[in-house]
């Protein structure tokens, strides 16, 4: 293309200026990544929050009792139905917390099918009182193996005293698509509660999935309903709902996020807009001579947008790919920020309209530069 | 020379309204880094301030051994007598002893701004908390009466969610009556929290123990004694803790996540702010080429002529940098922020911009203006000059 060669040398007419244009450019970009793609991490960890699997909860977080189980399981629309209590213990040192979870773990794998286990482990378990399935990635964090004896120190007390709760782990298990990954340790119910001092014939909250996500309303209040004259009445939500509240305390991440990128890009704009007017109005011979030769002025104005455009691009693409850098090498907990289509499409989107905005006026002016006045100029 | 830096400093500065664009660039960089920057430091502080200011370096807390925070601290009653009879703590002139034990309860509540629920610390406490935690004074109302289900709500609290006196509340299935408001006077986190009889508290929400006591003691000098004294005491298994030292730590992990996504994104945008004072002093240095060889060819010396230059930046960027923090402190300057503290439980605080984080904020505007400077003043002293005059 023989306008390529135009626009190139339009473009390293002055390099410094090019390359602080580009530099600017990079970091307003590298920032766009940056929090973008934080920002829709916290949104896609969300979408792996299920809607079809409910929480029930005493009201006033204490425990509930075990007995009813059996008139959850009747409430229409439930597939399956587990429950859980919990030890909240430290591996260690105060610092490693780990929350066991007293469960029938049969019942607790029933409801999170994105949780592999193989049969074998759960047979283990039934056979192995003090038993534990612990998730793969917190043995790796611990380098536990199967066949280890963990001890946990926890406020809860045995019934002879004890705050040492001692664990064999005899299989791990592994997470897929799971919001949680697999970070659980699941003890045997019957186990904790005969052991335990305090909150015997409790459990602290009971866990099921239901057919239809769309009944999830519905069915909550039926739960809710049936316990609401008990000395502990209940609240059920889905998980996905439980999570959200949870992240909307933290505060409006998003809008924080973007008042800082307006600003940033607000900055960019001027920018610009400046270098473009400057390389402009420094080029009107060149460009009278252009026209004089017989380019037209649309082919005029084309080119000052296509040089604009070149920069834009080689400054988005360059910040885009260090902020994906960045974000892989980095650990955010809980998130796996990523730059993804929705991110990418949105950075073009910005590239565009400010390449746009900041271009329109000198691409505008070049085409409409008379021929002899701009040499008059000269 | 002093007279001749200072003639072309006006010369060039007379000329700045030529230049508007350029040097509007390098202006709206640094105010928006700097704005940034400033913003979130004075969130950071704004919270390391209010969760340090809970504690006293005359006052210990004791804790369950080996809790990370208070909520998940569990005492026996055993503990209340072995700190009474502890040395080192300040007897009321009826000689009773300054200790105030204490049930925390994490509270959901719903905050009408936002229509979310988050988690609140309901506090039992005894008579005896207003004599140890004296920064407890009555705004208004009155205070709750023993055994029954009244309490007073923090004054922070009580902006956050909307309370007045007289309202009935239920939180997770016990129904309150707001009798009072209190300010927590010298900040801290207590104007964030719910004050109730903890007699009526442990048996409301089923809790057989409580969660700390708070001594007060004769003098800062004291805690050493008292902190052996209950250490050999065979009786109790307990940590104590200086309260100045022990809200300090909770609050060291979000300050410091603050500071660092402060700095990061700052830094950055500060990085950006240096490309556009670097382009802005090219223009300017490129748009006076003529003069400025011209006054090299008249004798002006070099140091004239890069302290014009510097100075240009520094005025450009410094501007920048004030206008950076002038915005924050208007839009911030008394924010409040409600965020989860150390355990989850929310803590109100206002943004503090102070004139140490205003300061910083300006020092860094100078330093992008004379970074920025440092290239361009090279490349003006370094031109050769007989090509320079016929431009």
């Amino acid at each position: 293309m023989k306008y390529a060669l135009l626009i190139w040398v339009g473009v390293w007419r002055r390099p410094l200026r090019t390359v602080l244009t580009v530099l600017s450019i990079v970091v307003a970009f590298l920032l766009f990544g940056l929090m973008q793609g934080i920002s829709s991490a916290f949104g896609t960890v969300q979408e792996r929050l299920r809607a079809d699997r409910l929480l029930t909860t005493n009201v006033s977080l204490l425990p509930l009792p075990y007995s009813r189980l059996g008139q959850i399981e009747k409430v229409p629309g439930i597939r399956k139905v587990a429950y859980a209590a919990m030890l909240v213990g430290n591996y260690q040192n105060p610092h490693n917390t780990v929350v066991p979870l007293a469960a029938d773990v049969r019942r607790l794998f029933e409801v999170f099918p994105e949780w592999k286990v193989s049969p074998e482990v759960l047979r283990a378990m039934s056979s192995t009182r003090i038993g534990a399935i612990v998730g793969s990635a917190l043995a790796a964090r611990y380098h536990w193996k199967i066949g280890d004896r963990v001890p946990l120190t926890s406020p809860t007390v045995q019934a002879d005293g004890s705050a040492v709760w001692t664990f064999e782990i005899v299989g791990l298990y592994d997470a897929v698509d799971s919001f949680a990954g697999a970070n659980g340790f699941f003890v045997n119910y019957e186990y904790v509660d005969e052991a335990r001092l305090l909150d015997k014939g409790t459990v602290v909250q009971y866990l099921m999935l239901i057919d239809h996500a769309s009944e999830a309303g519905i069915i909550s209040s039926t739960i809710d309903h049936l316990f609401e004259s008990s000395p502990s009445p209940t609240k059920t939500e889905s998980e996905r709902q439980s999570v959200q509240s949870r992240f909307n305390q933290i505060g409006n991440v998003a809008f924080f996020v973007r008042i800082i990128l307006g600003a940033v890009f607000f900055a960019l704009l001027l920018l610009t807009a400046n270098t473009m007017a400057q390389s402009v109005r420094e080029r009107v011979p060149e460009f009278a001579s252009l026209k004089a030769i017989g380019f037209s002025d649309g082919i005029i104005a084309i080119l000052v947008i296509a040089e604009s455009a070149t920069i834009f691009i080689a400054g988005a693409a360059l910040g885009l790919i260090g902020s994906s850098v960045f974000l892989t090498k980095v650990p955010v907990p809980l998130l796996e920020p990523r730059l993804s289509a929705p991110v990418l499409l949105a950075a073009a989107g910005m590239c565009v309209l400010t390449c746009a905005v900041s271009t329109a006026v000198p691409a505008w002016r070049a085409r409409r530069l008379t021929v002899i006045e701009a040499l008059r100029r000269a | 020379m002093l007279q001749q830096t200072i003639a072309v400093v006006l010369m060039n500065l007379r000329s700045l309204p030529e230049r508007f664009a350029p040097s509007m660039v390098a202006i709206v960089g640094v105010a928006v880094a700097v704005a940034v920057l400033v913003s979130v430091l004075g969130m950071a502080q704004g919270f390391s301030h209010t969760v340090g200011g809970t504690g006293r370096a005359d006052r210990a807390i004791v804790l369950a051994n080996g809790v990370l925070s208070e909520s998940s601290s569990q005492l026996p009653r055993e503990v209340i007598a072995a700190v009474s009879d502890t040395p080192g703590v300040r007897h009321r002139a009826d000689g009773k002893p300054m200790i105030s034990p204490e049930a925390v309860v994490a509270i959901s509540v719903r905050k009408p701004s936002s229509n979310t629920s988050v988690l609140v610390t309901l506090r039992g406490i005894s008579a005896s908390a207003l004599d140890v935690r004296s920064e407890i004074v009555l705004a208004e109302g009155r205070l709750f009466r023993p055994a029954l289900r009244e309490m007073i709500v923090g004054q922070l609290a009580a902006a956050e969610f909307a309370v007045k006196v007289g309202d009935t509340l239920n939180l997770n299935g016990v129904t309150w009556n707001v009798v009072g408001i209190f300010a927590a006077t010298g900040s801290g986190s207590l104007g964030s929290e719910l004050l109730a009889d903890v007699g009526t508290v442990l048996p409301a929400y089923r809790r057989l123990q409580f969660q700390s006591v708070t001594a007060q003691l004769e003098s800062a000098a004291s805690f050493q004694l008292f902190k052996d004294s209950v250490a050999i005491n065979p009786v109790v298994n307990v940590a104590v803790e200086r309260e100045s030292e022990y809200y300090a730590a909770q609050s060291r992990d979000f300050a410091a996540l603050l500071e660092y996504i402060a700095w990061i994104v700052g830094g950055l945008m500060g990085v950006g702010a240096l490309f556009g004072a670097v382009n802005t002093m090219y223009s300017a240095v490129r748009s006076r080429s003529r003069e400025t060889a011209t006054l090299r060819a008249l004798g002006f010396g070099s140091p004239t002529i890069a302290a014009a230059f510097l100075t240009e930046a520094l005025l450009l960027c410094l501007g920048g940098a004030v206008l950076g923090a002038a915005l924050a402190r208007i839009f911030f300057g008394n924010a409040t922020a409600s965020t989860p503290a150390g355990t989850g439980e929310q803590l109100i605080y206002t943004f503090r911009l102070d004139a140490k984080t205003i300061g910083l904020g300006v020092l860094c505007g100078a330093l992008v203006g004379v970074a920025g400077a440092l290239f361009p003043m090279v490349s003006a002293l370094r031109a050769p000059i007989p090509p320079a005059l016929q431009e």
